[in-house]
């Protein structure tokens, strides 16, 4: 699996990043973790609900998609049907794979986009949540982070294929099961 | 018929290779684009779908799942079973089906249950003359009862798209649930009533030990599930709770979790909900089109068209179910029908929960009908044995699960006793 | 001619069946007839189209024409609107009658249009709630003490925490077993959503009280408005105000069958009395008010002295 040095560099920078989203994402998962145990605590213990807490679990999951997507797709695990592609060899194989990256990309594109719209609208009518003092935005923000390094990490892969390389993690149809069965609810 | 054809233009872009997420979201903007030349405001469409408190459970719930399974909470559980059930005709396969029945309480994936038991147990059944078929086909169809049974991920999502109380679902689950295993284990009884401790069989263990050993990972479910019956949490705060005390019983009593294991299951869980949250998101544009196309009252006419009843609309369901579910998985037939078949549900009057119920059971008969059959793929990656050995294998079960389906539809108490008793207003 | 007609697709959120929905849906067909096809109003309730959240920015954008909220639904994006909810302070159906087309209407209808939507109508949707509970019924505001009860929203939780019970923010799915089992002690909802959503199923005994006013309005996309011609403005005007008076009657007559229909059911209705609504207005209505007016600085206080002056 050699690369020129220049795509090299490139698909090293694009996993460090992603790599960080998923960090970042993982964090969020415990902090969710954390406030629905402390709410419940709250509760029982303190006689004292405290809906702040429920209000920040809903964010923390927005934040947990957007950041550990592009990851997932790094590590081409996102969820899809590969009873057909699983048997292609050769071109065919790598024409199905290059025709996935490039639709990502382009849902990246599009996420970026109407990302960016979303949150400049509601910055200029000053949308507010439900908890004084947060304006919607920032939890909006994540759409368009997170869809750009989805689009990046597409685009990489793509990149790469089109230059006749592996990219990272690329299924051979050697494994039996796929990676995560736990996503496809089964 | 509008329907019908983006079901199947959607099957063409899975099977051209495109991530599920990516094809429920180009496929719609794709038609939108065509039959109204413009775009929803997407990113409205997409935050509004992902940012709820209901959604919260997912991640906790696959979080709890990954520190069980990392963890080896349940290892013991079928060596318990089999202590206590080998002296029994037929024994060593209702062990099969008592640990599937105990693990499927505890996870909410099927996958994760025939796995767990299939490879522990399917040497044991095979050493003791079970015939091969037997012996995969118990795993394949006990392991289903991993979304039937409470926890169940497919059972959070169908709550989450159609607004149904998960802790009303869960319970719904339990009855039917049982009656499936009861159902397993008296096939056992039947068929593999020959199966014999071989010669060399070690002494039988006292089965109190046993389950004594297995004892913390039993307290699970029942603190989850005890958790929510007693009203003493919300489905959201059982799998947090849970999840904490899956960690502290893997990390200080079985001391079989370490850092390393918690944040791989961490990362592995978050992951695991960003992709399942994206498809979920996705739905959402694919679920505005189909409100654009009209589609729920194109559906609605058709059934009136039919002059459908109601149970024939739902025996005409469970056709469509069983179809998709030869190709698809859970997740997807459930985003994939629902936003088109719950007004039709509405406008008859259908219980939600009832029929998030009869859904799970044609999702259990999916995990177990090829081509696309993951239960199945689990026994060939288990043993090796050729697919279509274990194809053959999961026959009896397929009929055992249609038996159940038309049960509960012509009873819907089997599923509707437990939630009504436990004061759900269904 | 039907090239001409004109699409204004309207989401909202509630069901069908329910009051309001049928409200908007005769608005939708006596638009129709009145502009004798000209405007085709094609109503999606239940959600159907966008999420309750999304229909401010879906119609503010433009991604369909129209949508129907729940004022205290504006919450701290414009918690102007949460003027007529405040506890105990607007339940009076004489001045509720006055309030289409009043200077407090005109108030809200300019702050909407700074949020780039023009509003359309306002209906009356409830002037009663009712607190449901297992254990014993509430009758006096001691009664609230340490008492886990899901409230309205955020602001007028203030009021409830001021009695001494414990506001909880729950998804709505999750509510009846949570009230059932004792995850919360009460619930407070608006008096016919207390039969609609069943809550003699769950609950023993509930209190009805004047106190608050909900109001549901209808708005629509400032550009597509200017886009019409006068005559089919002025159609979906008379339209509008024609629902909205009709709306009154009708209201009082389901929230009057609601208590009935309770009782019927086996619930222990206590309707309450002037002196205890005074008794619980005179602890919850100030925190609640002060809260407001801390959250809308600049508008408040003109727009409770004009619904004051009603
Ligand atoms: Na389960
Ligand atoms: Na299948």
């Amino acid at each position: 699996m050699r690369m020129p040095g220049a795509t090299r560099g490139i698909a090293r920078a694009v996993a460090l990043l992603s790599g960080l989203g998923a960090v970042l994402a993982s964090v969020a998962t415990l902090l969710c973790l954390l406030l629905v145990c402390v709410s419940v605590g709250a509760r029982y213990f303190a006689g004292n609900p405290l809906p702040v807490l429920d209000r920040c679990a809903g964010w923390l999951v927005v934040a947990i998609v957007l950041l550990a997507a592009p990851e997932a797709q790094r590590r081409f695990e996102h969820i899809g049907v590969d009873v057909l592609t699983g048997r292609l060899r050769g071109v065919a194989r790598r024409g199905a794979t290059l025709l996935g990256t490039l639709s990502v990309a382009l849902v990246g594109y599009l996420l970026l986009q109407s990302g960016l719209e979303t949150v400049a609208f509601s910055r200029m009518i000053g949308i507010m949540t439900e908890v004084e003092g947060v304006p919607v935005w920032w939890i909006q923000a994540f759409l368009p982070a997170g869809a750009f390094l989805l689009m990046l990490v597409a685009l990489a892969q793509a990149a790469t294929l089109l230059l006749g390389e592996e990219p990272e993690h690329l299924p051979d149809g050697s494994e039996d099961l796929p990676r995560d069965t736990l996503a496809r609810g089964e | 018929m509008t329907f019908f054809l983006l079901l199947a233009a959607l099957l063409v872009l899975l099977y051209l290779g495109l991530p599920m997420f990516a094809a429920l979201f180009l496929l719609p903007l794709g038609v939108l684009l065509w039959v109204e030349g413009g775009l929803p405001a997407l990113g409205e469409l997409v935050l509004g779908q992902i940012d709820g408190y209901l959604l919260v459970a997912i991640p906790l719930f696959m979080l709890m799942a990954h520190v069980m399974v990392r963890g080896r909470v349940v290892d013991d559980l079928y060596a318990a079973a089999f202590a206590a059930l080998r002296g029994v005709r037929g024994g060593v396969g209702i062990a099969t089906v008592a640990a599937c029945t105990i693990f499927a309480a505890i996870s909410g994936s099927s996958v994760a249950t025939a796995l767990t038991v299939g490879k522990i147990a399917i040497p044991q059944m095979l050493r003791y003359g079970m015939s091969r078929r037997g012996a995969f086909g118990v795993v394949a169809g006990g392991g289903t009862l991993g979304i039937l049974i409470p926890p169940s991920a497919p059972m959070v999502l169908y709550a989450y798209v159609t607004e149904t109380s998960i802790g009303a679902l869960f319970l719904a689950g339990l009855v039917p649930g049982v009656m499936m295993a009861l159902m397993f284990a008296a096939y056992c009884f039947i068929t593999e009533g020959h199966a014999v401790a071989p010669e060399d069989a070690p002494p039988p263990e006292n089965p109190a030990i046993a389950l004594r050993r297995a004892g913390w990972s039993l307290s699970l479910p029942v603190f989850v599930l005890g958790g929510i019956y007693m009203g003493i949490f919300t489905a959201t705060e059982a799998a947090g709770t849970g999840t904490l005390y899956a960690i502290l019983i893997a990390a200080l009593i079985y001391r079989t979790l370490g850092w390393r294991d918690l944040l791989d299951g961490v990362q592995e869980a978050t992951r695991t909900s960003a992709m399942l949250l994206m498809i979920i998101a996705a739905a959402a544009i694919y679920g505005y089109m189909l409100t654009k196309l009209q589609v729920p009252q194109e559906l609605t006419a058709l059934v009136t068209d039919w002059g459908l009843s109601r149970t024939g609309f739902i025996i005409a369901m469970m056709v469509l179910l069983f179809l998709l579910g030869l190709v698809l998985e859970s997740f997807s037939i459930i985003l994939l029908t629902m936003p088109a078949v719950l007004p039709v549900l509405a406008q008859f009057g259908i219980d939600k929960v009832w029929y998030g119920v009869l859904l799970t059971l044609s999702l259990e008969m999916a995990l177990i009908s090829p081509p696309v059959a993951m239960n199945l793929v689990v026994i060939k990656a288990i043993t090796g044995a050729p697919l279509a050995e274990v194809n053959r294998s999961i026959i009896p079960y397929m009929l055992m699960l249609a038996l159940g389906t038309a049960l509960i539809i012509a009873f819907p108490g089997i599923a509707l006793w437990l939630p009504r008793l436990a004061g759900y207003g269904i | 001619r039907a090239q001409e007609a004109v699409t204004m697709r309207l989401s909202h959120q509630y069901p069908p069946a329910h009051h309001m929905g049928q409200a908007i849906a005769r608005f939708a067909e006596r638009v129709k007839t009145d502009s004798q096809g000209g405007i085709n109003v094609q109503v999606f309730p239940a959600e159907q189209l966008a999420k309750a959240n999304e229909n401010f920015p879906g119609v503010a954008r433009g991604a369909f024409e129209a949508a129907a909220a729940v004022n205290i639904q504006w919450g701290n994006t414009l918690p102007e609107m949460s003027a007529v909810s405040l506890p105990y302070l607007f339940t009076d159906l004489a001045k509720i009658r006055k309030f289409p087309g009043s200077d407090a209407a005109s108030q809200l209808d300019a702050l909407l249009q700074k949020r780039a939507v023009r509003n359309l109508m306002w209906l009356y949707t409830t002037r009663q709630a009712i607190f449901t509970s297992n254990a014993r019924p509430i009758v006096k505001i001691e009664d609230f003490k340490g008492l886990k009860i899901r409230g309205l929203n955020a602001l007028t939780d203030h009021g409830l925490a001021a009695a001494g019970a414990a506001p909880s923010a729950m998804p709505g799915p999750d509510v009846p077993q949570a009230l059932q089992s004792g995850v919360l002690d009460a619930g407070l909802t608006d008096l016919s959503a207390g039969v609609s959503r069943r809550f003699y199923e769950f609950q023993k005994f509930g209190t009805a009280a004047p106190y608050f006013c909900a109001l549901t309005h209808v708005y629509v996309n400032p550009r597509w408005w200017s886009g019409l011609k006068p005559e089919q403005q002025s159609v979906l005007t008379r339209a509008a105000q024609a629902t909205e008076q009709e709306q009154f009657p009708l209201t009082e007559a389901v929230a009057g069958k609601a208590v009935t229909e309770l009782r019927e059911k086996g619930m222990t209705v206590h309707q309450q009395t002037p002196e205890e609504a005074a008794s619980w207005a005179a602890v919850m209505q100030k925190p609640v008010v002060d809260a407001f007016l801390r959250q809308a600085p600049e508008n408040g206080r003109r727009l409770l002295d004009a619904l004051q002056a009603l």
